[in-house]
């Protein structure tokens, strides 16, 4: 695994995607704050959503931002990960490289983004909610964030594997992360959901997994649920496990096929 | 440093991707297979240069690619020791948007360098390139020549152990293309092995030692150069006789009173067997001919042109002193033979029947390029330029001062 590789690609991502345009990398902050700004209006000003027990509009804006941020990285890197050897043909077929340094670099790229606008959200948290975060709720949140973006690269790499033989997968993946991201909790509120959608959420939704865990960590002020972190840790793992496992069976068919 | 064993590679052929799928699923085949390259053996060590020839679908690019480590070897084994930088990546990741030094480092990277090489080698690589204050400019205003030359210069500057240079290297200008030649020959020196994929079998001589020809994935032979390219000749020859080598009377068109004619005409080589000849190399040219009926002052005459149309060499029987005889209703053979003593390149025959000493008092039969034949490749010491003078060389010392 090439380090230094992957981190230059990242930021030939960042110039590629911004070159020639006046506003450069601020757009990709201005996207996600449109969307931050369009559910809370949507959802908090017209159709009253709260808090249970809280009615405070703050509030709903912080428990939106760390639902949003959050799958916005996860979100993209998946569909951007997804078509990433298709992209990437002009060098995978002309030069030896580790295929696992391309969704890498796709990780890489998306985690940035998501740190520097989650830093924004933490200066606006702590300078003007005046709320707090200790060191552990901190490292807790970089282990919440290290395997959501562990599933990410698993999830995109395999994916990515089966966009090589069938482009359809793209388009499906594009689909699929809609509908996984109105059925996880992220803008609208657990209380409005039915019984049996949530039971389903605690066992079968690693999106809600994580999602659940910031939101312990950043609307209750508390540590988050552990049982939810030690499912996200052992299913991130068994997915990274068997997505390098797939590249490795599949890794030839996948040069003859580009 | 290079070691092949036996080395298979196939590729399944499918017509649709849901092809795929439905073999997946019903686990039955559904798809073409073709196989690309099979049993190739061979070894190649340090400062040794091995050059690889074959005809389009050879197997060529499948075999430089398994080289490279792009592509996977379904059986055997390839063995290397140290880095393999090859001019098929020439290029590769370049971003237009990017200046010439950021794409420098990305490429660079991409090659396998590392910090610390590229932080060394980036003046080298400006310099060798000739690009100059451009370098920090971006890579879109540059012109063709200019990428090819960056690329160039990084992937040579990009030390390697083994050398795969392919039809890249007809790049740029010719005074950059010798720079590169010279650096090439350079690294042979050096010790590093070189592996050049050609279909110009002059230049391949010139740079290689051994020479591997490839026909439909097998190996024909690994020997020196001329051996080689003699089989090579021999091999295009058997893929494409009887449409090369001769044109039928009946179907080409040519001029003339024909009241004799020119039936065939064919360009043998006496080594290769085939239209492709190397300098050097004994040559005849047969023709046929059949008179309707009996003509006084019968000239034969040929006239070999290059590829921009100039008469190289012609001659007639006239010229040459020789009477042909006709007869009415006769079929008879002619042959030239000659030492081909023309410089490498692509040239046509020109044949004519006609009257008199030359064309102009009556044609009887002229036939304008009624075939191509190349010379590639030289027997013996090597030259530059159209024909082989075979000068000698003797050396006189006037000591003088003794």
């Amino acid at each position: 695994m090439n380090f230094s590789l992957i981190l230059n690609l990242t930021r030939q991502d960042f110039t590629d995607r911004y070159a020639g345009s006046i506003f450069g990398i601020l757009w990709a902050f201005f996207h996600p704050l449109a969307l931050i700004s369009i559910y809370l209006v949507v959802f908090s000003k017209i159709m009253g959503s709260r808090l249970p027990g809280n009615s405070d509009i703050e509030n709903f804006s912080v428990y939106l931002v760390c639902g949003l941020l959050p799958w916005i990285a996860f979100g993209n890197t998946l569909i951007r990960t997804t078509s990433v050897f298709q992209d990437k043909k002009h060098i995978i077929s002309k030069i030896k490289l580790n295929l696992s340094v391309f969704p890498s670099y796709v990780v890489m790229s998306e985690s940035v983004t998501f740190v520097i606008s989650f830093s924004i959200f933490l200066i606006y948290y702590i300078l003007f909610l005046n709320l707090e975060i200790n060191i552990l709720q901190f490292l807790c949140f970089l282990l919440l964030f290290f395997f959501q973006q562990l599933l990410a690269f698993s999830l995109g790499l395999i994916f990515s594997i089966l966009n090589v033989f069938f482009r359809d997968t793209k388009e499906f993946v594009a689909v699929f992360v809609n509908f996984w991201f109105w059925l996880t909790p992220i803008v609208w509120v657990p209380s409005i959901a039915p019984q049996w959608l949530m039971g389903l959420q605690n066992n079968f939704n690693p999106a809600f997994w994580f999602i659940s865990g910031y939101r312990q960590l950043f609307v209750y002020s508390d540590l988050m649920d552990f049982v939810h972190l030690l499912f996200l840790v052992l299913f991130a793992s068994a997915m990274f496990l068997s997505s390098l496992l797939c590249l490795r069976f599949l890794e030839r068919d996948i040069r003859d096929f580009m | 440093m290079l070691t092949v064993e036996n080395i298979c590679k196939g590729f399944r052929l499918y017509k649709s991707p849901s092809d795929r799928l439905l073999e997946i699923f019903l686990r039955k085949k559904r798809h073409a297979y073709h196989q690309a390259l099979e049993s190739i053996d061979f070894e190649l060590a340090s400062g040794e240069s091995l050059g690889i020839i074959g005809s389009n679908g050879a197997g060529k690019s499948t075999l430089l690619k398994l080289l490279l480590g792009v592509l996977v070897p379904d059986s055997g084994r390839i063995i290397m020791n140290g880095r393999v930088t090859g001019l098929l990546e020439l290029g590769t990741g370049f971003n237009p948007e990017l200046t010439g030094y950021e794409n420098l480092r990305i490429n660079a990277l991409l090659l396998g360098m590392n910090e610390g090489e590229i932080a060394e080698k980036t003046q080298k690589i400006i310099d060798f390139s000739e690009i100059g204050l451009f370098i920090h400019e971006p890579l879109k205003i540059y012109s063709s020549g200019m990428i090819m030359r960056l690329a160039f210069s990084i992937a040579i500057h990009a030390s390697p152990d083994c050398f795969v240079v392919d039809e890249a290297l007809a790049v740029g200008d010719a005074y950059f293309q010798q720079k590169c030649m010279r650096k090439i020959l350079e690294f042979r020196e050096k010790g590093v092995a070189l592996l050049f994929v050609s279909h110009d079998l002059n230049a391949v001589k010139l740079l290689c030692e051994k020479v591997l020809v490839l026909e439909r994935g097998k190996i024909l032979t690994i020997s020196e150069p001329s051996e080689a390219t003699k089989i090579y000749n021999r091999s295009l020859a058997k893929v494409g006789s009887g449409e090369i080598i001769s044109r039928n009377n009946a179907v080409s068109k040519g001029f003339g009173t024909r009241r004799a004619e020119l039936l065939d005409t064919s360009i043998i080589g006496s080594l290769s067997g085939a239209d492709k000849i190397s300098s050097g190399e004994k040559v005849e040219i047969k023709c046929i001919i059949f008179c309707s009926e009996v003509i006084d002052d019968l000239v034969l005459g040929f006239v070999i042109r290059d590829r921009f149309g100039q008469d190289i060499f012609g001659t007639n029987s006239f010229l040459m002193g020789i009477k042909i005889p006709s007869c009415k209703g006769g079929k008879f053979e002619a042959v030239w033979s000659f030492i081909m003593n023309l410089g490498p390149g692509k040239y046509t025959l020109t044949t004519a029947l006609h009257v008199g000493p030359d064309h102009t008092v009556e044609c009887l039969h002229w036939e304008d390029g009624i075939l191509e034949f190349e010379v590639a490749g030289i027997i013996g010491p090597n030259f530059v330029g159209l024909c082989k003078l075979d000068p000698s060389l003797k050396l006189i010392s006037n000591n003088t001062n003794k």
